[in-house]
């Protein structure tokens, strides 16, 4: 009598009789996806373009500390990028077909009156707030707070790691901090103005440029590794090499990489594996 | 002399009261199954002769206190006189149980059917001893209306001496509602206590055993306390007598006044020392002469002998401190020296607070707030100053007034010396709240902010934290305010740990006076010195000891009263057994330090 | 062969659960047989020392620190000299660890392996791979595996998934199902109602057991079939879920939520229904569907995990994951009852009384002791070899840690001597007691 995958009678078989048939169900690598290096090239320029506006916040930061960069200039250039950015904001969206609601327009403004009081109000705090902190620990804070907002940026994809709100939080701490070490308030409320307008605007810039045109998209990103660059050389040419040798890694060795690794993928699917509901009812929402 | 009986058991069981009603052998004095004869030792080997004792027949209960050997000369009207001037006393009648047959005496004496027979109650028993150590229960008469052939029967086999002494029951109150078989015979055993020590002219068992010679020696002891206690009872009863009198009764009554005279530590004890001296008062005036012998209203007589000492011992004490205090003009002393050490106290003050405001060991402070907190704190110690100058003028008669209050008892003294220093130190408390309510609102919003930098928000309806999405501006402002409020938390944390320090001493030190003053009031005088002195006399349970079975014969246990310890003496007749506030546990008090929580002082009643 | 065991889990009474009554009803009829039975498990509370269950089955309650879900915090040595003492004064020979949470099943198992007893391990539940707390489990699971000599797994799809997650040889896994208590789960006619068909659900409310799927099948249903009721007993989490479904739709006296359930009382509730539902995502057997058989119900269920072998067609009907599957599925199952076309409860019963009985599971059971006993002993090196292959990874770490319980147990050998360990006379079986006079 052939061996049947059953419990409730007894076959004849021994109990540790392994059949033929074992591990028949077992699917492997069922979900994987084949990647395109070129593809996976132009896709790794989100986290270049972030990692650079990071790099052009720090290099601000550290002229307007010397003096070479005045704030008066500094939120001079900030407002007015703010306001190409948001014509080239309409543009795309122009371009997308969208149409620009007046409700929208009075969110923005009504937002950007909010921020500018709170922080001209909150900036005499701000600026003398880690006055007895040592220089190093506040440069250490910065750089964790920077690669934790690099770590959970949303650059698109859904993974359990991606916190948007948690990575604004974290740049904008960081940049607090860097704001804490300035001399006046004037300096203090540039450069929070600056990170609010990198750090919140720029990427709803860059996300709408990408949807756009890709073509737009990667001018964009190679415009921004070459400022970053230059611009960090002018301060220190180490750290303008490592940054671009960063840029390197994560634009070309990094996919390479991880079309390597595909091979090594081992998913085990099976009758053992608790289902996902297929077909979500309304009523699951109400929770 | 009554022999012992064999030791030779097979188990001995230790039970207390509450224990054996449990087991169900003995359950609460109710309808029951089996038949309980309580006989006490020196009847077991007797000769023969008739029962005397106290029964009742519902209980199914049969207390045999000594047999009446029947001489030549023993006539109907002796026996009848030795009941009757018995049965006046309560509910506990005496009479002739029955008959007690001795086989193996020699020559064997036959009960004679005399006229004593016929006292003879309806139910009577016939109890036999032969050549084994347990004798044979047969219920004659009416009883087997109440027990059938089956019913278990049990003797109980105890000594008078024991039980006699044992006058304080320390028993748990509350399963005072239940009382046992065992609670009944010995009541009523106790409640014959004379028949036990008269020299009556006929033969009975008991008068032959040297034990219950010493059975007097409680009443003995009580006696000269009792007077004492009655003079002291005559004397407060015409001052409260005076103070009834008067209009100021009607303002007592009053709830609010009596909640705000209570507040102060002084208040709330005299308002305590007053409740018990009403008390024993009461009890003086309702029962005077008249003993009881139900253990409940022992233990009340109890209570109020502890309360009664407690107070004396109170002014004693207190009248003691007074005398040496002004004898020796230390109130003088006290006021000048006060003054320069309130001043020597700020001077150090102000100092801890240029030390904070400057950088302090290196901490990270944050100079602005620094500043600001150190000057407003500087500021407040002025206040304090220029109110102590104020007071300079009338501070000796202040001190001599609480010497004086020692009149009214040393507890009081030293509640008016707590007051006093609280008030001395008000200063430190309102810098405690100060610090601890700004920490707190701190920590709160720290608290709250940080749920925000992640991402989440409290749901207050799930009662659980909840992922939220914030706009840009909510997220932009959240950031900044919780930056900030993390920067300065080292500042206000080090003023709340400084000024919490501060506040933790002067609560120790209350606290060790309340300590002091709750022992006064709660410690049980009279009863540690009864325990002390005649530790017999006061019962913490029984103990059972099963003889060895026989066959056919009824199930035999020897019982035994176990004296109390002092531990439990100390627990039970402690004067305050209600309201008392638990103290805090270490983690609860570590949590709430932690967090800025409010910490209120220890066993008072203050907010 | 008489065979002194022991087993060994974190789960056993005073909880009660699938595997806590597992390991209790295979060693009761173990006794049966005529070996020796022993159970190692955590302390209850209070309930701490040695205890005596039915027929002198002693319970060793040890006072170890309960860290998280039942389970004891895993020390790895600090176990060692009492399992140790208990495993030699009892002449332990075989030690039998239940379920894979529980850390102390694992520790005893590598104790009595370093002891050189042998040691057999049963697995209940089935496993994903893919997220986290998976992949760690099973790195645990593959280097707790590499020194047991035999596996019991209650299905072959249970088989399949341990062999895979813990790189197991398929024939050093036996596979000897669950069973049910028929005595205790038999039908009541009394109690069946023509007026309408009861649906019954019993199970933790989370969303393992498909509570989701559920609740959307309660208000179709509901609103087709006028006479279909349902009845839930269970609490968790998602109980919230179903009291807004029946708020919504109106159906509160259609629907009835009994909340928790304890152990005695399910046969009580089983027996009121017509139709047993289970919605499960996962299981391993699913005891629940052929409690629910052995009551003369109706079964519907998922087609998921081990579930299809378990009952035969003519008395299950199985659906695919998805509320509309499962919904044909209860229609047919409600029309068979309707025009009776279904296998009597009386028979039902009957065919699940012979088909899963602990007698047989413990005779399968001996069956696979039988086998570990005859297995050769091995020594240190055997050890090391086995546990170098057994990938689970971190070589120098998994030989710190064999030699150091290695080394320890020597240490213990010399400082507590087994000259010095009392051991418990074997157990003469008694003739029952008569009762006192």
């Amino acid at each position: 009598m052939p061996w049947r995958k059953v419990l409730y009678e007894d076959q004849g078989y021994p109990d540790n009789y392994v059949d033929s048939s074992f591990l028949e169900q077992m699917q492997k690598n069922l979900n994987t996806r084949s990647y395109d290096y070129w593809n996976t090239v132009y896709e790794s320029g989100a986290v270049t373009d972030h990692i650079s506006a990071t790099c052009l916040f720090v290099v601000t930061f550290v002229y307007l500390e010397a003096g070479v960069l005045s704030p008066k200039l500094l939120i001079l250039l900030t407002v007015a990028s703010c306001f190409l950015g948001y014509i080239a904001y309409a543009a795309c969206a122009v371009h997308l077909g969208e149409t620009v609601q007046k409700s929208h327009l009075w969110i923005v403004i009504r937002s950007a009156v909010v921020f500018l009081l709170f922080t001209f109000s909150l900036s005499p705090i701000l600026y003398t707030l880690t006055e007895s902190v040592s220089t190093d620990t506040i440069y250490a804070m910065t750089v964790f707070m920077f690669l934790g907002n690099i770590l959970v940026f949303d650059y698109g994809t859904t993974a359990a790691i991606v916190s948007e709100s948690m990575s604004f939080n974290l740049a904008m701490f960081g940049s607090m901090c860097l704001a804490s070490r300035l001399t006046t308030v004037l300096h203090t409320f540039s450069i929070v103005s600056f990170a609010v307008e990198v750090f919140a605007l720029w990427p709803e810039l860059r996300r709408k440029v990408q949807a756009t045109h890709r073509g737009c998209k990667m001018g964009v990103s190679c415009g921004s590794v070459l400022a970053s660059v230059y611009a960090l050389w002018t301060v220190s040419t180490v750290a303008a090499v490592l940054l671009g040798s960063v840029h390197f890694v994560v634009t070309f060795l990094c996919p390479r990489w991880l079309i390597q690794l595909q091979p090594y993928k081992n998913n085990i699917q099976g009758p053992w594996d608790e289902v996902n509901i297929v077909d979500k009812m309304e009523v699951r929402k109400m929770l | 002399m009554s022999q012992s009986i064999s030791s030779t058991d097979i188990t001995s069981l230790h039970m207390t009261c509450d224990k054996v009603v449990k087991l169900g052998i003995f359950s609460p004095a109710g309808p029951t199954q089996n038949m309980k004869v309580f006989i006490p030792r020196c009847c077991l080997n007797a000769d023969s002769g008739w029962l005397v004792g106290w029964q009742d027949e519902d209980l199914k209960i049969v207390c045999i206190f000594s047999v009446l050997h029947p001489t030549s000369g023993l006539k109907i009207s002796d026996a009848r006189n030795l009941l009757q001037s018995e049965s006046e006393r309560g509910a506990y009648k005496l009479g002739i149980l029955g008959k007690w047959v001795n086989t193996t005496e020699n020559p064997v004496q036959e009960v004679p059917s005399n006229s004593v027979s016929n006292l003879l109650q309806d139910c009577w028993v016939e109890l036999i001893k032969d050549d084994t150590d347990i004798p044979h229960v047969d219920p004659q008469g009416n009883w087997n209306n109440h027990v059938t052939q089956n019913d278990p029967r049990i003797l109980i086999v105890y000594d008078q001496a024991h039980i006699l002494k044992s006058a304080f029951q320390v028993v748990d109150l509350i399963n005072t509602a239940n009382q046992s078989d065992f609670d009944v015979a010995f009541s009523a055993l106790r409640c014959h206590r004379c028949f036990f020590e008269e020299q009556s002219g006929l033969q009975l068992t008991h008068s032959k055993s040297a034990n219950n010679k010493r059975a007097s020696v409680t009443s003995r002891i009580l006696a000269p306390i009792w007077t004492l206690l009655c003079l002291i009872q005559l004397a407060a009863r015409t001052i409260v007598k005076i103070c009834r009198s008067s209009c100021l009764s009607r303002i007592y009554q009053n709830e609010v006044f009596c909640s705000v005279v209570q507040y102060p530590t002084v208040g709330s004890q005299v308002a305590l020392r007053l409740g018990h001296l009403s008390t024993v008062i009461r009890y003086g005036e309702t029962s005077v002469g008249t003993k009881g012998s139900n253990h409940n209203s022992q233990h009340y007589r109890g209570r109020v002998c502890d309360l009664a000492l407690s107070l004396v011992l109170d002014v004693l004490l207190g009248v003691a401190v007074f005398l040496f205090l002004s004898k020796g003009n230390y109130t003088k002393t006290l006021a000048t020296n006060l003054i320069p050490f309130a001043d020597y106290v700020a001077s150090e003050l102000q100092a801890l607070l240029h030390w904070l405001m400057g950088a302090p060991a290196g901490l990270k402070l944050n100079r602005p707030l620094d500043e600001f907190l150190g000057r407003f704190f500087l500021y407040h110690i002025q206040l304090w100053i220029g109110y102590l100058y104020i007071l300079r003028p009338y501070l000796e008669l202040i001190t001599w007034c609480i010497g004086l209050s020692g009149c009214l008892g040393m507890s009081v003294l030293l509640a008016l010396a707590s007051d006093t220093l609280s008030m001395l130190t008000f200063h430190i408390y309102c810098f405690y709240v100060y610090a601890a309510r700004l920490y707190r609102l701190q920590l709160y919003g720290l608290g709250s902010l940080w749920r925000l930098f992640t991402g989440k928000k409290w749901n207050p309806l799930r009662q659980r934290v909840d992922s939220c999405q914030y706009n840009v501006d909510q997220l932009f402002l959240g950031t900044l305010l919780f930056t900030i409020l993390l920067f300065l938390l080292p500042t206000t944390a080090l003023y709340y740990v400084v000024f919490t320090a501060f506040r933790m001493a002067v609560l120790i030190l209350q606290g060790v006076l309340t300590k002091v003053i709750t022992t006064i009031s709660s410690f049980p005088l009279f009863s540690v010195l009864l325990q002390l002195c005649n530790g017999e006399s006061m019962a913490g349970g029984i103990t059972f000891q099963v003889l060895p079975q026989v066959e056919d014969r009824p199930l035999c246990l020897s019982v035994q009263v176990v004296p109390v310890t002092m531990a439990t003496v100390l627990e039970r007749h402690s004067l305050q057994q209600t309201g008392q506030e638990e103290l805090t546990s270490w983690s609860m008090l570590g949590r709430k330090l932690l967090t800025g929580d409010l910490i209120y002082p220890w066993g008072g009643n203050k907010p | 062969m008489v065979h002194h065991v022991c087993m060994v889990s974190d789960f056993f009474f005073p909880n009660t659960g699938g595997v806590e009554s597992h390991i209790y009803q295979l060693s009761q009829c173990l006794l049966q047989r005529g070996h020796k039975v022993v159970v190692i498990t955590h302390a209850y509370g209070r309930r701490t020392g040695v205890r005596y269950l039915t027929n002198n089955l002693k319970v060793y309650y040890l006072p170890l620190l309960v860290a998280y879900n039942q389970c004891i915090l895993p020390t790895l040595f600090a176990t060692l000299p009492i399992v140790r003492y208990i495993l030699l004064r009892e002449r332990i020979t075989i030690v039998h660890g239940h379920s894979a949470f529980s850390a102390l099943a694992h520790e005893a198992m590598f104790h009595a392996s370093t002891m050189g007893i042998s040691t057999v391990f049963t697995d209940h539940s089935l496993f994903g791979f893919a997220d986290a707390s998976s992949i760690i489990t099973n790195k645990i699971l593959k280097f707790s595996l590499a020194d047991v000599q035999h596996v019991i797994c209650v299905s072959h799809t249970s088989k399949e998934n341990t062999v895979l997650r813990a790189a197991l040889s398929p024939h050093k896994v036996y596979v000897v199902p669950n069973a049910v208590d028929s005595t205790v789960f038999t039908p009541d006619p009394s109690q069946q109602r023509s007026d309408r068909v009861t649906v019954v659900v019993m199970s933790r409310l989370v969303y393992r057991k498909g509570i989701d799927l559920l609740a959307g099948i309660i208000p179709e249903l509901c609103g087709r079939h006028p006479d279909v009721h349902f009845l839930i007993g269970g609490d968790g989490p998602k109980r919230i879920l179903l009291e807004e479904v029946r708020e919504q739709y109106q159906l509160h006296d259609r629907v009835q939520l009994l909340g928790s359930v304890s152990h005695e009382d399910v046969r009580d509730i089983l027996v009121q229904g017509d139709i047993f539902l289970n919605t499960s995502l996962t299981e391993a057997f699913c005891i629940a569907i052929v409690e629910a058989e052995s009551c003369g119900l109706q079964v519907v269920s998922t087609r998921i995990g081990g579930v299809p072998e378990v009952l035969p067609d003519e008395l299950i009907y199985l659906a695919e994951p998805s509320v509309a599957s499962l919904l044909v599925a209860l229609e047919t199952a409600v029309d068979d009852k309707r025009r009776g076309w279904t296998i009597s409860p009386r028979e039902r019963h009957e065919r699940i009384s012979t088909m899963y009985t602990w007698q047989d599971v413990a005779r399968r059971t001996e069956t696979v002791y039988d086998a570990t006993a005859e297995l050769p002993s091995s020594s240190l090196a055997d050890r090391i070899y086995r546990y170098s292959h057994s990938g689970s990874g971190w070589l120098l770490f998994v030989l710190l840690l064999v030699l150091g319980n290695y080394l320890f147990w020597q240490l213990l050998e010399i400082l507590v001597p087994r000259r010095n360990i009392e051991l418990v006379p074997s157990q003469v079986a008694k003739s029952p007691r008569r009762e006192p006079t």
